[in-house]
């Protein structure tokens, strides 16, 4: 069980204090962190608490984290046994959660994944999945077929190279130039 | 570096594919440029969207924040980790799982000394072939047991969902080929999927057949 290595290298700079490195950290794991916690809490507002609260715990615990599992999969127990927590300590002031009667985990009614957003946030997430799949659509074939077998087949550039039947710097350049077009459309939205 | 270079690195630096120098020379460009890390986080989202994980938004200032609320902590520490508390049910099944075998025990206990010996003759049935039946692996397939994998549930301590016997475990450890680190997300992505499309919260603990070239 190994985690990958710019993983690897950013805790190590992190468990040094590099702030820096865990902000990095923080960036690419928010997402997937807010989006494991709205299965538990349906406030937008509590899940994000909760989703900071786990990345500064998981700070205060970082010299604990030994690179024997990837980083997500240490983050993601966090994450859950913060959210646990929240759930027990809110059932103790007799508020209503999700859990179920007979287990220890959520069940999430599909409804409910949509309800723990505002409408706001709800419309621009369906917006920036719009744009994002427009962009997508709108790349040259090459950009488009590098980008895919990098993000849905998950292969590496060398295998990408091999397929496509051209160097590794160009596989390299393609995705870089893909992604460079579909966020050109997507971080008007963000900003 | 220009900003363009920057971005290219974030994008490298995404797939994993730096190592070394190159990756520390990259990760000095880019901890300290915040607009290659928004840049990064970015990139980290089109792929999200790609692979139809559909992403809550999360407001762009969210990163500000936490490290906002770290601005005053020093070099991360050994905090230990928060343990989950086990749910109600978990709790309802013992007790009533005790009472009802307490009862069953006062009432016939010839009958619980016969079931006493068939849950020892079924544990010594269910261990004889792991410690000594030979590795079902075969080809190119490998049998991946990711019970360490994927996060566990329960709290720490309890039981893991699913085990290995560790004659079996180590018996196997030297006949695996090295996995690609890119299993590991493929293998979170599918856990987590596989939760959703099940209406389970969080990732289901599993096993799964994959089969990738060694070379």
């Amino acid at each position: 069980m190994t985690t990958e290595p710019t993983d690897i290298a950013l805790v190590q700079r992190a468990q040094a204090g590099d702030k820096g490195a865990y902000d990095l950290l923080v960036r690419k794991y928010q997402h997937r962190i807010v989006r494991l916690l709205s299965r538990f809490v349906r406030d937008p507002d509590d899940v994000l608490d909760l989703a900071q609260d786990t990345f500064i715990k998981a700070w205060r615990a970082l010299g604990n984290f030994r690179g024997e599992s990837a980083f997500y999969t240490w983050l993601y127990r966090i994450a859950v046994n913060t959210a646990k927590n929240q759930l027990a300590a809110n059932n103790r002031h007799g508020i209503e959660y999700s859990l179920t009667p007979d287990d220890e985990e959520p069940t999430p009614e599909p409804e409910a994944l949509r309800d723990i957003a505002t409408p706001e946030g709800m419309l621009l997430t369906a917006e920036l999945e719009k744009v994002i799949n427009e962009a997508l659509r709108e790349l040259p074939e090459d950009l488009r077929t590098a980008l895919t077998l990098r993000e849905l087949e998950g292969l590496s550039y060398e295998e990408i190279a091999t397929v496509m039947g051209c160097p590794i710097g160009t596989v390299r350049s393609r995705i870089f130039r893909a992604r460079e077009a579909v966020d050109k459309r997507l971080k008007p939205l963000l900003d | 570096m220009t900003a363009a270079e920057k971005s290219d690195h974030a994008s490298v630096l995404l797939d994993g594919e730096l190592k070394g120098k190159e990756l520390e020379h990259a990760l000095d460009a880019l901890v300290r440029d915040t607009s290659a890390r928004e840049s990064l986080e970015r990139y980290e989202l089109i792929g999200q969207v790609m692979r139809g994980e559909h992403p809550l938004f999360v407001a762009p200032d969210f990163s500000a924040r936490v490290m906002a609320a770290l601005a005053d902590e020093g070099r991360p520490g050994f905090e230990p980790l928060p343990q989950g508390r086990p749910g109600r049910g978990w709790r309802t099944t013992r007790v009533v799982a005790q009472r009802w075998s307490q009862r069953f025990v006062r009432r016939s206990p010839w009958v619980a000394g016969a079931a006493l010996a068939a849950s020892v003759a079924a544990v010594t049935v269910v261990l004889m072939p792991t410690a000594h039946s030979p590795a079902p692996l075969g080809g190119g397939a490998a049998m991946m047991a990711d019970a360490g994998r994927a996060p566990a549930l329960q709290a720490a301590g309890e039981a893991p969902s699913v085990s290995l016997s560790p004659a079996w475990a180590s018996a196997q450890a030297s006949r695996l080929p090295s996995r690609p680190d890119r299993m590991d997300p493929y293998l979170m992505t599918h856990y987590e999927q596989a939760a959703s499309s099940m209406q389970v919260g969080g990732m289901l603990p599993g096993a799964r057949l994959a089969s990738y070239p060694v070379k």
